[in-house]
């Protein structure tokens, strides 16, 4: 078992990183890996509810993150200053996620064994 | 004719800022419709028409009055329009 951290930094529907970062997330955990998620930069405006991925002939990335505990995927955080800088309101985000600072941040990379993020 | 920006994201957005004349008419959709609830604040945001499904895809939110148009109003805007400008850097 290892210990698995993906960075998803993109917004949402700009392309299908974030999708299939998530999906990647998705398979390790059922592998039996202790998976963290961080989101930050661009990658906090997937936290907020309420996405509708039809508009957009897309998948909606909200409901799949909904789907993320019955992976047993529970460590979820997000960058605070980044959520703060895009002026998004906690109560926009309606999944259970962690706030980090940017010391958090650290020490949650640090602890880990492989850390994934999509090229940028 | 006049001229219409259509601007793709954030980089976008500030590069027509710095070009457009001041008559022009500006479409903000893709990535772009997330600087319209920030920008909201600055009062500048009612020179911009902001594509609703876009927006509304994304899961924004807000309590202004945006100016939203559809697809079909956007492919009139473009058609009533010369020349037209893509921004996305």
């Amino acid at each position: 078992m290892k210990n698995i951290l993906y960075i998803i930094s993109r917004s949402p529907y700009s392309g299908v990183q974030s999708f299939e970062l998530i999906d990647c997330a998705m398979v390790s955990a059922i592998f039996e890996n202790n998976v963290s998620i961080l989101f930050r930069a661009e990658g906090v405006w997937s936290l907020l509810g309420d996405q509708n991925g039809e508009l957009l002939n897309s998948k909606t990335l909200s409901k799949v993150l909904s789907a993320l505990p019955t992976y047993e995927i529970d460590n979820l955080y997000f960058c605070e200053d980044s959520v703060n800088e895009r002026r998004i309101s906690r109560d926009q985000i309606d999944i259970p996620v962690k706030p980090l600072s940017l010391n958090g941040q650290q020490q949650l990379i640090a602890n880990q064994d492989i850390v994934m993020a999509g090229p940028k | 004719m006049s001229t219409l920006h259509l601007i793709f994201n954030q980089e976008g957005l500030a590069s027509c800022k710095r070009l457009k004349a001041k008559q022009d008419k500006m479409i903000l959709l893709g990535e772009a419709v997330y600087c319209a609830p920030t920008m909201s604040l600055a009062g500048e945001i009612s020179q911009f028409h902001i594509l609703k499904d876009d927006f509304d895809a994304r899961g924004l939110k807000t309590e202004k009055e945006l100016c939203f148009v559809s697809y079909d109003e956007m492919v009139e805007l473009c058609a009533q329009s010369a020349p037209i400008v893509s921004w996305n850097a």
